[in-house]
């Protein structure tokens, strides 16, 4: 037999594995995948800052700028029931920002920020309740006139002011800090974690105002007769 | 344990947070009230059963251990 000439073919072994065949990668699709009918009926985001002000100012109000009625209503008294059950929970002390005059001044990066950047690294609670609105403007006005030889403020009287720390010989009637958080059972504490929440939660209707909620409807027109998928 | 869960307590204050979370969260992800209350739903499912979860743990925990 010459050396190149193909070799026999061998027989069957019967002892060998069966083969199986290659698995093969479904192709990579070289377009994108082409979005749906219902994001393709969608008109673009319009950003509405004005109704997005109007939630910052008071929770839901932009929503009922926009028409959008009950949602707005539901955003109104849930958030504002949330933040003054937790001022309630608190004894109504748990929301302000502190005067830090006579206090350490925030350092940063080798700079001294005294103002409100000290008073938030005293009070970081106070950069989540901001944002229920005008609910929280008392504490910029009480911040603004505090006086420490004074109990209490103009316009608002003791509202969201600076509580005194308290001392051995203070009297039983004077609500201090000391006090609110001996004796509060926690509840305290947690109030001014629900403030914080309602404050949180009012920048995500605020963005609901500015640019709609997450998942939007397609227009009624649109649903009608516009759709392609039925054409 | 139920005198314990009947008494005054912090967890009584839990249920406002719970309802207005879920609404409010599920309000901002949708625009139709059959799908906000349903998503609505669904989240203070979840939250409460987490809770209550947590709440078991920790019972056992301080109970048994």
């Amino acid at each position: 037999m010459a050396p190149d000439s193909p070799a026999a073919p061998t027989p069957p072994d019967a002892a060998a594995p069966p083969v199986v065949p290659p698995v093969v990668p479904p192709p990579i699709p070289l377009e994108p995948t082409p979005p749906k009918v219902e994001d393709a009926l969608l008109p673009p985001i319009k950003h509405d800052y004005p109704a997005a002000a109007l939630s910052y100012l008071i929770p839901g109000l932009g929503q009922v700028y926009q028409g959008r009625i009950g949602k707005g209503l539901l955003f109104f008294f849930g958030l504002y029931s949330l933040f003054f059950y937790g001022m309630w929970m608190g004894q109504w002390r748990n929301v302000w920002l502190p005067d830090v005059a006579d206090m350490p001044p925030l350092e940063l990066a080798g700079s001294r920020l005294p103002g409100i950047p000290s008073s938030l690294y005293y009070r970081p609670q106070f950069m989540g309740q901001f944002w229920i609105g005008v609910a929280a403007w008392p504490s910029l006005v009480q911040y603004s006139n505090f006086d420490p030889a004074k109990d209490t403020g103009p316009i608002f009287g003791a509202f969201q002011r600076t509580p005194p720390e308290g001392t051995q010989n203070d009297p039983p009637e004077l609500i201090t800090l000391n006090k609110l958080q001996r004796d509060g059972n926690k509840r305290w504490d947690l109030g001014w974690v629900y403030t914080v929440i309602a404050g949180v939660l009012n920048l995500l209707v605020i963005y609901d105002a500015l640019a709609g909620p997450m998942f939007r409807d397609p227009p009624p027109s649109a649903r009608k007769g516009d759709d392609p998928a039925s054409a | 344990m139920i005198p314990a869960l009947l008494a005054a307590s912090i967890y009584w204050d839990l249920p406002v947070l719970l309802v207005v979370v879920s609404l409010v969260y599920a309000a901002t992800r949708h625009d139709r009230w059959d799908r906000i209350l349903r998503e609505g739903l669904g989240w203070g499912v979840r939250i409460a059963g987490f809770l209550i979860g947590i709440g078991l743990v920790l019972y056992v925990l301080s109970t048994y251990i």
